[in-house]
């Protein structure tokens, strides 16, 4: 069921970490979202690494886009976090678009499953059309310009296998006599996929691949299926979820192998700390796309010296004079 | 101006007292401690600053634990893009303000603004805002900023200066390039008291024959008929006051009988074949000149001549190095100060300084000395009259208050012992804390100067001499050489 991996040597290659951040403010009239991404690729060399190179710079600039007025909370997050998405899966195509150097690998915080916005709200459900359609075109292009992508889900409160293996625990009980002795059942149901591998799996292995149910387009889903598995980087981290697009016409064995590959360029990425095994690449994406308190600060400052309007102050909530 | 950095906002800073910046990459190597930055405030005003220390920082060695490098042989280097990251603070300290149209410097009274470039300083505002003189005396250059530091002649000696340091630090070298500067000047008459002899092997070099005098000390003489009773008394402070008075009567005596001819011995005898005066009185004064007789620094007539001693643009040097005992050297500088500050009172010599090495030895705090009094009183009044000090020193501790503390320019230079520190702390107005611990960190020929003649303080390195003489202090292989090799020409002539 598990899979023993061998970190692989990532010198020469280049590889790209993407990330975005965003945050809102709520305003006299109107709310308004600040997002930001970014990609970062670096090219390894065996001590060091050779260069690296951002889009669309080091710091990029803020994007602030104000959000329709009478919208339930759900549907303030929804729209909030589906054109995070949207934005991030620009600048990944635009890199992949723009870059003169060949780009091997390109790592995307997060995962490609955004939930269907439960909303009559056509702007949201706009929005999160586009980001389907976005979507297939990364996917796409990566294919054609043969990048691997993966999506790596840092945290997530999945429990696919948990409640598989609850299920078929009550088959196999009388080979585990031990388990007879607690009460597996609630554990198991209380335990998340990813608790359950920390547990499982040893540093340098993954879990099996197994593919995830998720609807982009119809053409889009005859020709490309998402695939997941665990991998664990460092022995005191939880793993990471492995997400990724594979095409359906590829043989079950040049599935295996891309997998592998993809896992064992991810591993030296990720081992340079017992207890913290994310990839250096996202690590490095988050620092950036990080939206900081002091920087929406200064800009409503400047917003505010600017256009000394009502409308551009912060709701009460958020003028208290105090700081507790 | 090339600009390296932008002001950033921290709880500390932009502040009245701090300004902390974000150095752009490109010009990192421009950028070094002790450099004057200027800073736009807004159309009408820039403040300048100074820089006061350099900080890097990379927020991927923020928490680095050990925990790092354990698991792969791979460096954290080769993973992360760590350079990236790396940013470096610089610390400015705010000096004052300056308008832009008018070049008027103010102090600051509001702080500039998060977000405000930074420039490296140009010279010419450099200049300005300490209040340099480009025709003033070039003293040395700012090790930074590439600024000549030509200090404002009025500024620096008006009202006295104090040169002080450990000994080897350069006192005396900053004073000969002084006295070169001043030769150059040409208008002020210059008198060195040199214990040590040092100035007549350098100034020779320094100004043409005709302009420089060295007078030896085994040749000077002080004549005894151009002095009161009150003033032989004043070389003698244990000369009671009943004392001088019987002096008093016989020098009028004298004078009337002897024809200005006379010297102690001739008092002396006067004192011995006195019928009037009161034999226990008569064993003292005798015993005090005679003491005073045996220092054969008296006789019937003063030479060299003071009245014509002094002259514009020329440099007199007392060369002491003969004169072994203390007081000796204390009774030849009282005589000689006393006479030229008298006739500069009555402006019969030109505008004068008085340069004193060594000037613990003349003008101690504690312990007796007959030349304290007259130092003392130029450091005070002198001013008024044109006449200056500069007064060096290895020990401003051992040095009279009253008269360092008249001498408002001070030409710092390394000084380790930190009662000396605090003593120049103390007495030197315009150092704060942050300037004085910087002094134990000078090297050889580096600065600091401050006081009324610049408007800052101002560290920098002191010029070479234009000259080219040999360092004059010869090593220890040298002096026995040159000794052995005098000995041999003498050895040959007998
Ligand atoms: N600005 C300078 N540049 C080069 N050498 C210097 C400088 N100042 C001093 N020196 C050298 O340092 C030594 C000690 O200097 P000196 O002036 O005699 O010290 P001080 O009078 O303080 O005892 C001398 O050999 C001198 O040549
Ligand atoms: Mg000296």
């Amino acid at each position: 069921m598990f899979i023993q991996l061998t970190p692989q040597d990532i010198s020469g290659l280049t590889i790209g970490g993407i990330d975005g951040g965003y945050t809102s403010r709520l305003l006299i009239g109107f709310d308004i979202f600040f997002f930001r991404a970014i990609a970062v690729f670096s090219t390894y060399t065996p001590e060091t690494i050779q260069k690296t190179n951002y889009y669309p710079n080091k710091t990029p600039p803020l994007e602030i886009t104000v959000a329709d007025v009478g919208l339930s909370i759900l549907e303030f997050e929804n729209l909030g976090s589906i054109k995070r998405a949207i934005i991030e899966l620009q600048v990944a195509t635009q890199v992949l678009e723009l870059s003169t150097k060949k780009i091997d690998v390109l790592l995307l915080d997060g995962s490609p499953i955004l939930r269907r916005p439960i909303t009559n709200n056509q702007r949201i459900q706009n929005f999160y059309q586009t980001y389907l359609s976005n979507l297939s075109k990364l996917v796409y292009l990566a294919s054609k310009n043969r990048v691997k992508m993966a999506w790596i889900v840092k945290d997530s409160r999945l429990n696919l296998f948990t409640r598989f293996l609850g299920k078929i625990l009550p088959f196999i009980i009388e080979f585990l006599p031990e388990l007879l002795t607690v009460d597996y059942r609630s554990i198991i149901n209380r335990s998340r996929d990813m608790d359950l591998f920390y547990y499982l799996l040893e540093p340098n292995v993954r879990s099996m691949v197994y593919q995830r149910d998720f609807k982009v387009t119809k053409e889009f889903d005859s020709k490309f299926s998402l695939y997941a598995f665990y991998l664990k980087t460092v022995p005191f981290d939880i793993p990471l979820r492995v997400e990724m697009f594979q095409s359906n016409r590829r043989n079950h064995k040049n599935l295996i192998n891309d997998i592998n590959t993809l896992s064992e360029t991810i591993l030296p990425l990720s081992q340079y700390n017992k207890t913290y095994g994310i990839p250096a690449p996202i690590v490095e994406a988050d620092a950036r796309a990080k939206i900081k308190e002091a920087e929406i600060k200064a800009l409503f400052r400047m917003i505010q010296t600017r256009f000394p309007k009502p409308e551009f102050m912060l709701k009460r909530r958020e003028r208290s004079p105090w700081k507790f | 101006m090339i600009q390296i950095g932008t002001v950033i906002a921290t709880t500390d800073s932009p502040s009245l007292e701090l300004i902390e910046l974000i150095l752009e990459k490109e010009n990192q190597s421009l950028v070094e401690k002790g450099q004057y930055v200027t800073i736009t405030k807004n159309e009408a005003s820039i403040v300048l600053g100074i820089i006061v220390s350099i900080k890097k920082y990379n927020a991927y060695y923020e928490t680095l634990d050990s925990s790092i490098h354990e698991i792969n042989s791979r460096n954290y280097e080769a993973i992360f893009p760590i350079e990236e990251w790396e940013s470096t603070k610089v610390e400015v300290k705010p000096l004052g303000e300056v308008e832009v149209n008018s070049n008027k410097v103010s102090r600051i009274k509001f702080p500039v603004s998060p977000g405000s470039k930074v420039y490296i300083s140009s010279p010419s505002i450099i200049s300005t805002f300490l209040g340099l003189d480009p025709d003033g005396i070039y003293l040395g250059n700012l090790s930074s900023n590439n600024v000549k530091v030509s200090i404002n002649l009025s500024r620096l000696l008006r009202k006295h200066l104090a040169i002080l340091a450990i000994s080897g630090a350069g006192k005396s070298y900053a004073t000969s390039i002084l006295l070169e500067e001043l030769y150059k000047y040409g208008k002020l008459g210059v008198l060195v008291i040199d214990p040590h002899g040092e100035y007549s092997s350098i100034i020779p070099f320094i100004a043409p024959k005709a302009n420089v005098e060295v007078i030896k000390g085994s040749f000077i003489s002080i004549g005894v008929p151009d002095l009161s009773a009150w003033e032989i008394s004043e070389f003698s402070p244990d000369i009671s006051v009943v004392q001088t008075r019987v002096l008093s009567t016989i020098i009028s005596n004298l004078k009337r009988d002897c024809n200005n001819l006379y010297s102690l011995q001739e008092i002396i005898q006067k004192v011995d074949t006195s019928e009037v005066i009161n034999p226990r009185t008569k064993d003292a004064l005798i015993g005090w000149l005679e003491i005073l007789r045996r220092t054969f620094l008296f006789s019937a007539k003063t030479s060299p001549n003071i009245s014509e001693l002094m002259e514009p643009g020329k440099i007199v040097i007392l060369d002491l190095s003969g004169i072994q005992s203390l007081w000796n050297r204390q009774i030849i500088a009282l005589y000689f100060l006393k006479r030229l500050y008298k006739l500069r009172m009555q402006e019969k010599i030109p505008p004068s300084l008085f340069v004193i090495e060594e000037a613990h030895q003349f003008c101690p705090q504690n312990g007796r000395s007959v030349s304290k009094r007259i130092v003392e009183t130029i450091a005070r009044e002198g001013r008024k009259f044109y006449a200056s000090l500069c007064l060096i020193s290895q020990r401003p501790v051992n040095m009279s208050v009253t008269a360092l503390s008249q001498c408002n320019s001070n030409l710092i230079l390394r000084i380790r012992n930190p009662y000396d520190q605090d003593f120049i702390g103390k007495t030197s107005e315009g150092i704060d804390r942050s300037t004085l611990k910087m002094i134990p960190s000078l090297e050889i020929g580096e600065a600091l100067l401050v006081g009324e003649a610049v408007n800052h303080p101002i560290f920098f390195k002191i010029r070479l001499r234009t000259f080219n003489s040999e360092d004059t202090s010869l090593n220890l292989g040298e002096i026995s050489e040159q000794y052995e090799k005098e000995w041999k020409f003498k050895w040959k002539k007998e």
